[in-house]
C-alpha cells in the first residue's frame, strides 16, 4: 500500500524530523570531541582578556602552540592552535586587535607547510567563522555569512564532519605504527636514527605538498601583516625549529616563492631557526619541540629581539643548549 | 547557483511560496513567477549570461509563430533553418570557436604551415548546451508539425529556462513539457513529499558519493608522475562513480525540485552500471541526450534500417558527435569514438548470438549475468579515462598503465603518500552503500521512492540517507556538478 500524506500528517512528520534533528544537534554537541575541542579553542583566544598589558602575540599553528602561555612573561600571549592556516591567524588577530590591547609585536608563523595545500582548508576554520563575523570581515567567509552562519549548527558544520570522517576512517584501518602513540620527549630520541629520520621525511612530504601552487596563503599573509601594520604592530616572522630530514621535502625553488611571497607582504624581520637544532633530544617528534627544546627557543627568541619573553622562573638555560644562532 | 548550496537552500523555499501563493492569483501570475526565478537563478552565476538565453528564446518564439503561419514548405524549411543558425550558431561559437582555431592551427603547424588565427578564450555559459537543444525540441517539433506553437512569451520563456533543468537537463520535449505549463498546478503534499524524497536522495548522491569519489580521482588523475596501473584502475574506478552521483544527484535534484512545482521531469538515470551491455548501458545514462541524439542525429541520418555498414557508420558517428557535444575537446571525441565502437558488435554479432537457445539459457545465468554487468562496468571506465583525461596522449598512458603488468603493484604506498586512504574508504563505503540501495530499488525511479515500504522501513531509509548525509559528505569547498561545463 501507498503510503499517503495530507498537509496535516506531513506537517506532524516534519515537526517530529526536526525534534529529531534538534536533539541529534545537541547530542552531538554535547558527546563530540570537536566540539570539546572547539571550547578550548575559544578558551585559549578568550585568555587574553585575562592578561594585561600584553605586548608581543604569537599565532601559528602546533609549531608555535608548543610555546605554551604557562611559560610565557605577562607581556606575551599566544593565541596559537594546532592546525591553525593562516585565514584562522587572520580571524584571530583581527579579533584581538579589535580589544583594548597594548599589543606592539607580532610573532607571524612563516613555516613551510603553512604555504602548501594542506593548510588551504584548516580543520579549525569553523572555529574562526566566529571571529570573523564579529569583526565584520570583508575577508574570509568564503561562501557567504548565510553558510557561517549554517557552520554554527553542529550537524552542518563542515569542520565537524571532517574530524568525524577521519575519526571513522582511523576506526577502520589498523593505524601505521607509532601514528597513535603521542611522541613523549624521551619516546622521540630514543628511537633509532634511521627510524627517526624515516618518519620525519614522510611527515615533511605529507606537510610540505602544494607549496606556492596556491595564492591564498600569501593573500592572507599579505592581510594580516597589512592589519598589523595599520594598528602600529610590528611584525616578525618566524620559522620554527624541526628536523633536517623533515625539511628534505621544501625545495630551494619553494623557499625562493616563500621568500618572495613575504618580501611582497613587506616583512622585513625574519627570524630563522629551522635547522638550528641538530640533536634528537630537542625534538619529541619530526616538527615538534621537547621541553628542552622550547627552553632553548625561547632563550634564542629572547636574545635576538631583546624582549623579556619568559616567565620569571623558565629561564635558565637547559643543560645541553648548543651556542646556536638564527639566520635573520 | 549550485544546488547543494545554502543559497539554493534558501531559493528554493522561496520560490515555492512566492509559486503557492502566485497560484491563488492566476496561472499566467504562477509562470511568470517560474520565469522571473530561472532568470534570477541564472542570472546568479554572470547576468551577462542572460542575453543569450534572452536571445535564443526571442528567436526561438517568433520562428515558432512564423512556422505555423507560415505555407510553403520552402519557406517553412528557411525559417527553420533560421533557428537553427541562430542556436547552432551561438552554441558553435561560444563551445566551439577556441577550440576549432587551435585545432586548425595546429594542423596547420603539423603540415609546416604557419596560420594565425584569433584564439578568444571565450568562455562558456553554463547550460548553453542543454537549452539550446531543448529549444531545438521545440522548433523542430513545430516545423514537423508535432509541436503546437506556443503563442504565450511567459509560457515559452519559462519553458526555456525552467530553472530545475536550465542548466544540465533532463533535456526535455517541447510536446511533453509546455502542456505542463499551460494549467494551473495544486500542490500536493504527496508532490512536495516525493520532492523532497528525490531531492534528498539526489544531494546523497553528490554529496557523500561524488564529492567523496572526486577527492580520489582528482588526486589521482592530476597526479603528474607515471601510475602503476592498480592506483589508474583505481583512479578510473572513483571518476566512474563520480561522474555518476554527479550526474544523476544533479538530475534527481532537478526532478525533485520539479516536483515541488508540480513538474514531471523525465527520468534521465536507471541504474546504469547494472546494465549487461553497451546498448542498454545507453539506454539507461543520461536518458534525455541519448533519445536526443536518436531522434535529432541517428533517426535522420538514416538510423538502423540501412545495411549493416551503413548503420556502424551512423551509430560511430552519433556517439562521436555526442561526445563533442560534451566538450570542446579531442578527448571527448574519443570517448564518444570509443563507446561507438564498444556497440558495432551488437550490430554485426549479437542479434544472431541472442537468438540462439544456448545463449537463453546463459541469459538467465546469475554468474553469466554478473560477468556481463562487470564487463560492460570495465568497458564503460576505460571509455571515461578519455573522457576525465587532459589529452589524448595522457588518457592512453593511463590505458596502457592499465593492461600492463604494473596492474599487479600494491598500490597502498602510493595512494597513502597521495593521502588517500582515509578518502577511499570514505568513498568506497560510499559506493557500497549507493549499489546496495540503487540494487534493491532498481525498478523504482530513484533509490529512496520508498512510499510502499512499511513505515519503519521508509523511516530508517530516510534516517540512513539523511545521516549519510549529515556525516559523510565532501566538507571541502564546493564543487560544481561536471555536466555544468557542458
Amino acid at each position: 500500500m501507498i503510503a499517503r500524506n495530507t498537509w496535516r500528517t506531513l506537517a506532524t512528520k516534519i515537526a517530529f524530523a526536526i525534534a529529531i534533528f534538534i536533539a541529534a544537534n545537541v547530542m552531538v554537541y554535547e558527546t563530540s570531541g570537536y566540539f570539546q575541542r572547539e571550547q578550548e579553542y575559544h578558551a585559549v583566544v578568550d585568555g587574553f582578556k585575562n592578561h594585561r598589558h600584553v605586548k608581543s602575540i604569537f599565532v601559528g599553528d602546533s609549531h608555535v602552540a608548543q610555546l605554551d602561555n604557562e611559560i610565557l612573561a605577562d607581556g606575551a600571549y599566544n593565541v596559537a592552535v594546532g592546525g591553525d592556516g593562516l585565514r584562522e591567524v587572520y580571524a584571530k588577530l583581527r579579533y584581538l586587535l579589535s580589544q583594548p590591547n597594548e599589543i606592539d609585536t607580532l610573532f607571524l608563523t612563516a613555516d613551510a607547510h603553512m604555504f602548501g595545500t594542506g593548510r588551504l582548508q584548516s580543520s579549525n576554520g569553523a572555529f574562526a567563522d566566529i571571529y570573523l563575523l564579529r569583526t565584520g570581515s570583508p575577508y574570509g567567509i568564503g561562501h557567504g555569512r548565510l553558510a557561517a552562519a549554517f557552520n554554527l549548527v553542529p550537524l552542518f558544520n563542515d569542520d565537524f564532519v571532517q574530524y568525524l570522517k577521519m575519526d571513522i576512517a582511523k576506526g577502520w584501518k589498523r593505524a601505521p605504527r607509532g601514528d597513535d602513540d603521542e611522541d613523549t620527549d624521551a619516546g622521540w630520541s630514543s628511537r633509532p636514527q634511521e627510524e627517526r629520520g624515516r618518519i620525519a621525511r614522510e611527515t615533511g612530504i605529507g606537510d610540505h605538498q602544494g607549496i606556492g601552487a596556491h595564492p591564498e596563503p600569501f593573500q592572507w599573509y599579505a592581510r594580516i601583516v597589512s592589519l598589523a601594520r595599520a594598528h602600529g604592530v610590528r611584525v616578525i616572522a618566524v620559522r620554527y625549529p624541526s628536523t633536517a630530514e623533515y625539511f628534505e621535502s621544501v625545495t630551494p625553488e619553494e623557499d625562493a616563492v616563500i621568500d618572495r611571497g613575504l618580501s611582497a607582504a613587506g616583512v622585513t624581520d625574519i627570524l630563522d631557526y629551522r635547522r638550528v637544532f641538530a640533536d634528537a633530544s630537542y625534538f619529541k617528534d619530526p616538527d615538534h619541540l621537547s621541553a628542552k627544546g622550547v627552553a632553548a627557543l625561547m632563550q634564542l627568541l629572547e636574545s635576538q629581539t631583546h624582549r623579556r619573553l619568559r616567565a620569571s622562573g623558565s629561564d635558565d638555560r637547559p643543560s645541553g643548549t648548543p651556542g646556536v644562532s638564527a639566520s635573520r | 547557483m549550485l544546488f547543494h548550496t545554502v543559497i539554493y537552500a534558501v531559493f528554493l523555499p522561496t520560490v515555492w511560496l512566492l509559486y503557492l501563493l502566485s497560484g491563488r492569483v492566476s496561472l499566467r501570475a504562477q509562470n511568470f513567477v517560474l520565469l522571473a526565478a530561472s532568470y534570477f537563478f541564472y542570472g546568479w552565476w554572470d547576468w551577462r549570461f542572460l542575453g543569450l538565453i534572452f536571445i535564443s528564446s526571442l528567436v526561438d518564439y517568433i520562428v515558432g509563430i512564423s512556422l505555423d503561419t507560415t505555407r510553403a514548405p520552402r519557406a517553412r524549411r528557411f525559417v527553420l533553418l533560421a533557428s537553427l543558425v541562430v542556436n547552432l550558431g551561438i552554441l558553435g561559437f561560444f563551445k566551439y570557436y577556441d577550440f576549432f582555431i587551435s585545432s586548425l592551427t595546429d594542423a596547420a603547424a603539423a603540415a609546416g604551415l604557419d596560420v594565425q588565427a584569433p584564439v578568444l578564450r571565450i568562455i562558456l555559459p553554463v547550460g548553453l548546451s542543454f537549452y539550446t537543444f531543448q529549444a531545438l525540441t521545440y522548433t523542430v517539433g513545430v516545423y514537423r508539425r508535432q509541436v503546437k506553437p506556443e503563442r504565450d512569451p511567459i509560457v515559452f520563456f519559462a519553458y526555456v529556462a525552467f530553472f530545475p533543468q536550465l542548466v544540465a537537463g533532463p533535456i526535455e520535449r517541447a510536446g511533453r513539457m509546455l502542456p505542463q505549463f499551460k494549467h494551473k498546478h495544486h500542490i500536493s503534499a504527496d508532490d512536495l513529499t516525493r520532492g523532497l524524497r528525490q531531492i534528498t536522495w539526489g544531494l546523497f548522491c553528490k554529496l557523500v558519493v561524488a564529492d567523496n569519489c572526486a577527492l580520489v580521482a582528482n588526486r589521482i588523475f592530476d597526479s603528474h608522475s607515471a601510475l602503476p596501473g592498480s592506483v589508474a584502475l583505481i583512479g578510473a574506478f572513483f571518476f566512474a562513480f563520480q561522474i555518476y552521483g554527479d550526474f544523476s544527484g544533479y538530475s534527481h535534484i532537478a526532478l525533485g525540485s520539479a516536483r515541488l512545482f508540480g513538474f514531471e521531469l523525465m527520468q534521465n538515470f536507471a541504474t546504469p552500471y547494472f546494465s549487461q551491455s553497451i546498448p542498454e548501458f545507453w539506454r539507461r545514462w543520461h536518458i534525455s541526450l541519448s533519445t536526443w541524439f536518436r531522434d535529432f542525429v541517428f533517426i535522420p541520418i538514416g538510423g538502423s534500417r540501412v545495411g549493416r555498414l551503413r548503420y556502424a557508420f551512423n551509430i560511430l558517428l552519433t556517439f562521436t558527435v555526442s561526445g563533442l557535444w560534451h566538450g570542446a575537446n579531442w578527448t571527448f571525441a574519443m570517448w564518444g569514438f570509443l563507446n561507438g565502437l564498444y556497440y558495432l558488435p551488437h550490430i554485426f554479432f549479437a542479434k544472431r548470438l541472442e537468438s540462439s537457445p544456448t545463449a537463453r539459457t546463459l541469459a538467465s545465468n546469475w554468474l553469466v549475468i554478473v560477468a556481463r554487468v562487470a564487463l560492460t562496468f570495465f568497458l564503460t571506465l576505460l571509455a571515461w579515462i578519455f573522457f576525465r583525461s587532459k589529452t589524448i596522449h595522457a588518457a592512453f598512458v593511463m590505458v596502457a598503465s592499465i593492461f600492463s603488468g604494473s596492474i599487479a603493484t600494491n598500490p597502498t604506498p602510493l595512494l597513502r603518500q597521495l593521502g588517500l586512504l582515509s578518502a577511499i574508504m570514505i568513498a568506497g563505503a560510499a559506493i557500497v552503500i549507493l549499489s546496495v540501495l540503487e540494487f534493491i530499488q532498481r525498478d523504482k525511479g530513484f533509490a529512496l521512492q520508498v512510499e510502499a515500504r512499511p513505515l519503519a522501513a521508509r523511516w530508517a531509509a530516510y534516517a540512513c540517507v539523511v545521516s549519510l548525509i549529515l556525516c559523510l559528505r565532501y566538507t571541502g569547498s564546493a564543487l560544481d556538478f561536471i555536466y555544468f561545463q557542458f
